[in-house]
């Protein structure tokens, strides 16, 4: 049952600032489906925190994304859900910004690994 | 039957595999990084040759079909992803492809029995798919005269998004070698304490 959902899964959603989404979207990511529920949310000075938290909440719980993609710098304004979220889908990746780019300390995945290995 | 438990040499194999996923995964983040910083420079470029008013949010198109998808092979573990350009719901086929099998439901319908595959001579009806790929095009939400800078910008993305789409699944490929090799030196020290 669980891998029928898996095979729904087809989006790759997008939580970026205006640059990061525009080019996602030129990349042909963008769905908006008849419920006119985006599939990507753009982050400007004005986007609260709860916005942001909401809308990752929304993209990981809905059946038809298989990536949500996010960029570092908005990441970790919620590290706190990033942290504790585990599903193996959809798969968050962090991604880096025109002005934040990607910085190796702050990734969630070379952490673990440290972790593991006890570095 | 009881399962054979892990030895050491089965935990230094997950960690030799788990290394491996780990230098592609930071091969992978300093090729995709290059390739987005230079699709952000084209961005920039036809942003600044455009007018920055043409190229913004506010002219995200409110139907918007998603084009780049991705596909989950379910025969492969961890489940294997792969990026698909197309619209979500349809099948890429060629044109040629598409208009045989056009062909094949109408006769079909038609003489019930009859070989489907044999082709008719005249075809007045034009079949009403497959909706050409470049008007589902992004780029086209921007104007029809866009600037050459915009098209290398939207080639980067693509490309870019490759990449992301195999980090994503080497994150999901890590995360379960991660819990395997914990749970096997989980085993292994049970014991040992004892």
């Amino acid at each position: 049952m669980a891998q029928a959902a898996h095979r729904d899964r087809t989006l790759i959603a997008a939580i970026g600032d205006e640059d990061t989404v525009t080019g996602l979207l030129l990349a042909g990511i963008g769905d908006i489906d008849a419920h006119q529920r985006a599939n990507f949310l753009v982050v400007d000075g004005k986007t609260s925190q709860e916005d942001i938290e909401e809308t990752f909440t929304s993209f990981t719980q809905r059946k038809d994304v298989a990536i949500v993609l996010i960029n570092q710098h908005i990441a970790d304004d919620i590290r706190g859900i990033l942290d504790e979220y585990s599903a193996a889908f959809p798969t968050v990746l962090e991604i880096p910004s025109k002005d934040h780019p990607y910085d190796p300390s702050k990734d969630s995945v070379l952490k673990r690994v440290q972790l593991l290995l006890g570095d | 039957m009881r399962a054979r438990e892990p030895s050491r040499q089965d935990v230094d194999c997950q960690l030799f595999e788990l290394l491996d996923c780990l230098a592609e995964y930071q091969q992978l983040r300093s090729s995709s990084g290059g390739l987005l910083r230079q699709a952000f420079f084209d961005l920039a470029l036809a942003k600044r040759a455009a007018g920055y008013r043409w190229i913004s949010p506010d002219l995200y198109s409110g139907r918007a079909r998603a084009n780049s998808t991705v596909a989950i092979d379910e025969t492969t573990s961890p489940n294997d992803m792969q990026v698909v350009r197309g619209s979500v719901g349809r099948v890429e086929h060629t044109s040629e492809t598409s208009e045989c099998d056009f062909v094949r439901r109408r006769r079909g319908r038609g003489s019930q029995g009859s070989d489907q595959a044999e082709i008719p001579e005249d075809d007045d009806e034009k079949p009403t798919e497959p909706e050409p790929a470049a008007a589902n095009d992004p780029l086209l939400w921007f104007g029809m005269l866009t600037p050459p800078q915009l098209k290398d910008a939207q080639r980067g993305f693509a490309s870019s998004l490759d990449q992301l789409v195999r980090l994503a699944q080497l994150t999901r490929i890590m995360a379960a070698k991660q819990q395997d090799i914990q749970a096997a030196l989980a085993a292994l020290s049970v014991p040992n304490a004892s």
